[in-house]
C-alpha cells in the first residue's frame, strides 16, 4: 500500500506508519489486518481495546477537525469507521469466532442449534416465553408472577448449557491459536472435523444468546409510562 | 468597537455552549480558564426564553423572561423542548402551552407566533443566534463554531434538527457532546481516573452514561436517557392538579386562566416554588384569587403529593440505569464513582434513589450547575488541537433496529457501537416488478424500541422476485447524525430514496424549511449588531407601553418620569446608529425597566403564594 500523503509504502492499512496520515479506505481490509493482528481467537481481556485506543488517537477525525487540506479529514472519518468496523467484527469471542467461519467459507452463521442437555428444554422453554408475551399484551401481572419459577428454573439451565460452551469454545480456540502459531501466523490449514465442530458450536451460541436475552426481558415487568403531562 | 470585530477570520475557535431546557450557558476559553458571555441584561445563565412581536423584533434571554407577562402568547418558554414535541403533546399541556398550533406539516410542529407558523427549529435557531450576539457582544469577537450539549436521548433526526438550528442561529461550525459526556468531561478535569457512571437529570432529560476516564481519553462504555422525565413534567403535573382543583371548587377558574393567559406562566413558576417549598419544609401552598369574589382557592400540599409525582419518574430512572449496566456488560456498582448533574439532584430522593440503583454514593453534585458547560468547553478546546484535554470516543446514544417480516424488531447498530458507526443491510422485493421497498427503522434509548423512520426505497429495476439486491447503508456521523443511502448491487445504481422521520423534517421538507426561514442577510458585522441593538430597542419601547397601558399597578408618577425620559434618549440615539451610545442606553432604560417589570410579575405571583 502506497500512502497517498508522502507516497511511501505503508505497512500499516488505516495510518500511515511514515507520516502520521490517516489513510482513505477503499475496499475494506478484514478487520484483524485493518488493526495489524494476527487472527487469533484467544485474547487477553482488554487487549484488543488497547490496540482500538491506541490506533482512534492516531486517526480520529476529531484530531483533524481544522485540517487545511479537505482530503486529510474525509481521509479520517473513512479511516476511523473502518477502525470501529474491524473493532466490532472481532472485539467479543463470537464475533471472532463467526468471522473466522465466514473467512472459511462458511457463510453467516445464523442457524440457531439447540445445545445438548437443553432439547428437553426447549419446548417447555418456548411455551413459558410465550405465556410470558400473553400476560404482558393483556396486561395480566398475576401470570407473568405465576410463570416466573419456570423463568428462573430454565435461566439456571441455559446458564449450565453457556458454561459448557464456553469451555468448548476455548478448546476450539485454543487448537485455531496452536493452527495459527504452526503456520508462522499464516491462516492455518485447518481441518473439516475443526470447522464442522465450530459451525454446530457457533449455532448453539446464537440459540443461548437469543434465549438468555427473551429469559432476562421476561423477568421485566414493562414500566408504567410516567405521569402523563 | 475592536478592528477584530470588523473582519471574520477563516477559522475562529470554538465556544462551548450548555443548552439546557430552561437555560443556555455560553463560554470560551481564557488561558486555562473559562470565559462566560453573559447577555444583555448582565445574565450569565441565561434563560431559555425567546419572544417574537408580530411587527418583527425578538427578544430572548433576560429581556424577554421579563417581558413574558405582558406578552404571554408571544413569549415561548424552553424553546429545546419544541424539538422533540409532538402536537398532541403540546395540546395536552393545554392552557400551560398559550400558543396555536399550526398542523399544516405532518411530523412538524409549527406555533403560530411573531406573525407566521414558525418551527421549533428555527425558534431554537433564534435562541442560539441571541446566544451567539451575546458571545460576540462579551468576546468581542465574531463566534460562528461552537461544540453544544444534546441530551442522550436526541434521536438522529432530532440532532439532524438541532444542527439545523444552529445553522440558523448563525453558526457555520458545529459538534455536539451529550450531556453525560460534558459532565464526565468536567468531572475528570480533577483528576479522577476510572469508570465513572454519570448522570444528567434536569428540566427535560434524563441522560445517564457509563465513562471510562484514562489519561487522554475518555472512552463511552454506554448510555441511556429519555425525555418522558423530567422537573418541567413535575411542574406541569402540579399545576394541572392544582388547576383541576380549582376548577371543582370554582368553575369560572378555567376560563380565568383561558383569558388571562400570564396567570398559567404564574402557575408553573409558582409550581416550581412549591416543589422547592415541599423538599426544605415538607408543606408549601398555591392559591389563585377569584376576582369578584373577595376570596382566593387554596390547596395546602404535603410532601407526600411530591413523591407520588416522582415515583414513576424514579422508577423509569431505575431502569434505565439497569439497561445501562446490562449494555455495558456490567453489574450494580461496578463502577469507580458517581456523578450527578442537573436540576433534578436538588431533590434527596433523587440523588438517593440513583446511589441506590448505581450502587455508589454520588462523588459529585454539580452545585453550579456548571459542569456540562465546563465538559462542552474541554470537547471545544481539544478541538481546537488543544493536546492537553483528551480524545472522546463516544458510542451511539441510542441502539438502531430494523422491523422485521414478523413484526420483532432486529437490532443493527447496539448502543455500545463506536462513533462514527456504519451498517449495511441487503433487502429484496417479493413481488414480480416491484418497484419499491418500505423499511421501518427503530431506535431504543433503554427503554423500549420505539419508531424512529420509515425509509421508502423507489425506482427499482423491473426484476423477478427476490431478484434484485438492494444494499441500503446506515451511516452514523461522530455527532450521531444519520445518512441513508440505497443501491442496487448489479447495477451500481442509486435508486430512489425517502426517509420519513416518525417527528421531523422528511428530506423533501428540509429544502422547503429552508426557503420558509428567511436567510441571515450577508451584512457587516457592526451593520447585523446595529441592526439587532435597534430591534431590541424598539421591544424595549413597546414594554413600556404596555406597562403604562395597565393604568393603576403598572407605572407610579416618577417611575413613569424616569422610563419617558430614557425612551425618549433611546429614540434620538437609535436614530443616530452609534453602537456604544445604544449600548449604553439600552443599558439604563433595562436598569429603570426591569424592576418595575419585576415588580409587576412578582405582585402576581405573590397572590398565588402564600408566604
Amino acid at each position: 500500500m502506497k500512502c497517498w500523503n508522502c507516497q511511501n509504502p505503508s505497512d500499516e492499512a488505516l495510518v500511515c506508519g511514515r507520516c502520521g496520515m490517516p489513510q482513505p479506505v477503499g475496499s475494506p481490509p478484514g478487520p484483524f489486518e485493518a488493526l495489524g493482528l494476527a487472527p487469533r481467537l484467544r485474547w487477553e481481556a482488554g487487549e484488543l481495546q488497547g490496540v482500538h485506543e491506541d490506533l482512534a488517537r492516531r486517526c480520529h477525525p476529531d484530531l483533524f477537525r481544522a485540517h487545511r487540506d479537505d482530503r486529510v479529514l474525509s481521509a479520517s472519518k473513512s479511516a476511523m469507521r473502518a477502525l470501529n468496523d474491524a473493532y466490532r467484527t472481532v472485539r467479543d469471542r463470537d464475533s471472532r469466532l463467526i468471522y473466522i467461519l465466514s473467512a472459511l467459507g462458511q457463510g453467516q452463521q445464523s442457524m440457531r442449534t439447540v445445545p445438548e442437555g437443553l432439547q428437553d428444554s426447549a419446548q417447555i422453554l418456548d411455551r413459558v416465553l410465550s405465556r410470558i408475551e400473553e400476560a404482558r399484551q393483556k396486561g395480566d401481572r398475576a401470570e407473568w408472577e405465576a410463570q416466573q419459577d419456570h423463568i428462573a428454573s430454565l435461566q439456571i439451565k441455559v446458564e449450565g448449557a453457556r458454561e459448557r460452551s464456553d469451555h468448548a469454545l476455548r478448546v476450539l480456540a485454543g487448537e485455531w491459536d496452536a493452527g495459527l502459531s504452526a503456520a508462522g501466523g499464516e491462516w492455518p490449514e485447518i481441518g473439516e472435523e475443526w470447522i464442522a465442530r465450530a459451525v454446530t458450536l457457533a449455532g448453539e451460541r446464537a440459540y443461548l444468546r437469543t434465549v438468555g436475552g427473551r429469559l432476562a426481558e421476561a423477568r421485566e415487568w414493562p414500566d408504567e409510562d410516567p405521569a402523563p403531562a | 468597537m475592536p478592528s477584530a470585530l470588523a473582519q471574520k477570520t477563516a477559522v475562529e475557535s470554538f465556544v462551548a455552549i450548555d443548552l439546557g431546557t430552561r437555560v443556555g450557558r455560553i463560554a470560551a476559553a481564557r488561558g486555562d480558564g473559562i470565559r462566560r458571555a453573559a447577555d444583555a441584561a448582565g445574565e450569565t445563565d441565561i434563560p431559555a426564553v425567546v419572544a417574537l412581536s408580530p411587527q418583527g423584533g425578538m427578544l430572548a434571554g433576560t429581556d424577554a423572561r421579563q417581558g413574558q407577562s405582558l406578552f404571554p402568547a408571544e413569549t415561548v418558554l424552553a424553546p429545546k423542548s419544541l424539538l422533540i414535541a409532538d402536537a398532541e403533546e403540546l395540546r395536552r399541556r393545554g392552557h400551560f402551552f398559550p400558543h396555536p398550533l399550526d398542523t399544516g406539516h405532518p411530523g412538524l410542529v409549527r406555533l403560530e407566533i411573531g406573525g407566521r407558523p414558525r418551527s421549533g427549529i428555527e425558534i431554537v435557531g433564534l435562541y442560539l443566534s441571541a446566544l451567539r450576539r451575546a458571545a460576540e457582544a462579551s468576546f468581542e469577537r465574531p463566534v460562528a463554531s461552537a461544540v453544544i450539549t444534546v441530551p442522550v436521548d436526541f434521536s438522529p433526526f432530532d440532532r439532524q434538527a438541532l444542527r439545523l438550528a444552529a445553522r440558523v442561529g448563525g453558526f457555520e461550525r458545529t459538534r455536539f457532546v451529550d450531556e453525560p459526556v460534558a459532565a464526565a468531561l468536567a468531572w475528570a478535569a480533577r483528576g479522577f481516573r476510572g469508570r465513572a457512571a454519570v448522570c444528567c437529570w434536569g428540566a427535560g432529560h434524563f441522560g445517564a452514561a457509563i465513562i471510562e476516564v484514562q489519561p487522554e481519553l475518555l472512552r463511552v462504555v454506554a448510555s441511556v436517557g429519555s425525555a418522558a422525565i423530567g422537573g418541567d413534567r413535575l411542574d406541569l403535573a402540579l399545576a394541572q392538579d392544582f388547576l383541576a382543583r380549582a376548577e371543582q371548587a370554582h368553575p369560572d377558574a378555567g376560563s380565568l386562566v383561558k383569558h388571562r393567559a400570564h396567570l398559567a406562566r404564574h402557575f408553573l413558576v409558582g409550581a416550581q416554588q412549591v416543589k422547592h417549598d415541599l423538599v426544605s419544609k415538607g408543606r408549601a401552598d398555591l392559591r389563585l384569587p377569584v376576582p369578584g369574589r373577595g376570596e382566593a382557592f387554596r390547596h395546602t400540599y404535603a410532601r407526600a403529593d411530591l413523591e407520588g409525582w416522582l415515583a414513576p419518574q424514579l422508577a423509569t430512572a431505575g431502569t434505565l440505569c439497569r439497561a445501562m449496566f446490562g449494555a455495558a456488560g456490567l453489574m450494580r456498582g461496578d463502577v469507580d464513582a458517581l456523578v450527578l448533574a442537573g436540576g433534578m439532584m436538588r431533590i434527596p430522593a433523587v440523588v438517593e434513589a440513583l446511589a441506590e440503583v448505581v450502587g455508589r454514593s454520588p462523588a459529585d453534585l454539580d452545585e453550579s450547575g456548571e459542569a456540562a458547560l465546563r465538559g462542552a468547553l474541554r470537547r471545544a478546546r481539544f478541538l481546537d488541537h488543544d493536546g492537553a484535554e483528551p480524545l472522546v470516543l463516544d458510542t451511539l446514544p441510542q441502539a438502531l433496529g430494523l422491523e422485521s417480516q414478523g413484526g420483532r424488531v432486529n437490532e443493527l447498530l447496539a448502543r455500545t457501537e463506536l462513533l462514527p458507526a456504519g451498517r449495511t443491510e441487503l433487502f429484496t422485493t417479493y413481488l414480480e416488478k416491484q418497484s419499491e421497498v418500505g423499511i421501518q427503522l427503530y431506535n431504543h434509548c433503554g427503554l423500549r424500541w420505539e419508531p424512529l423512520a420509515r425509509v421508502e426505497v423507489s425506482r427499482i429495476p423491473g426484476m423477478k422476485e427476490s431478484e434484485p439486491q438492494i444494499e441500503v447503508g446506515f451511516q452514523l456521523d461522530e455527532d450521531g447524525v444519520l445518512e441513508v443511502t440505497a443501491q442496487e448491487t448489479a447495477r451500481n445504481k442509486p435508486l430512489g430514496l425517502e426517509v420519513r422521520p416518525q417527528r421531523g423534517l422528511t428530506g423533501a421538507q428540509w429544502g422547503s424549511a429552508w426557503q420558509e426561514i428567511p436567510p441571515p442577510e450577508e451584512r457587516p458585522f457592526e451593520e447585523a449588531l446595529r441592526e439587532e441593538l435597534r430591534a431590541r430597542g424598539r421591544l424595549q419601547m413597546e414594554m413600556v407601553r404596555a406597562l403604562a397601558r395597565q393604568g393603576p399597578g403598572g407605572l407610579a408618577r416618577d417611575e413613569k418620569q424616569l422610563v419617558t425620559t430614557k425612551v425618549k434618549e433611546l429614540e434620538e440615539v437609535l436614530e443616530g446608529g452609534d453602537l456604544v451610545e445604544m449600548r449604553s442606553c439600552q443599558r439604563e432604560l433595562g436598569e429603570a425597566l426591569y424592576p418595575i417589570l419585576q415588580r409587576v410579575y412578582d405582585k402576581s405571583l405573590e397572590a398565588l403564594l402564600r408566604q
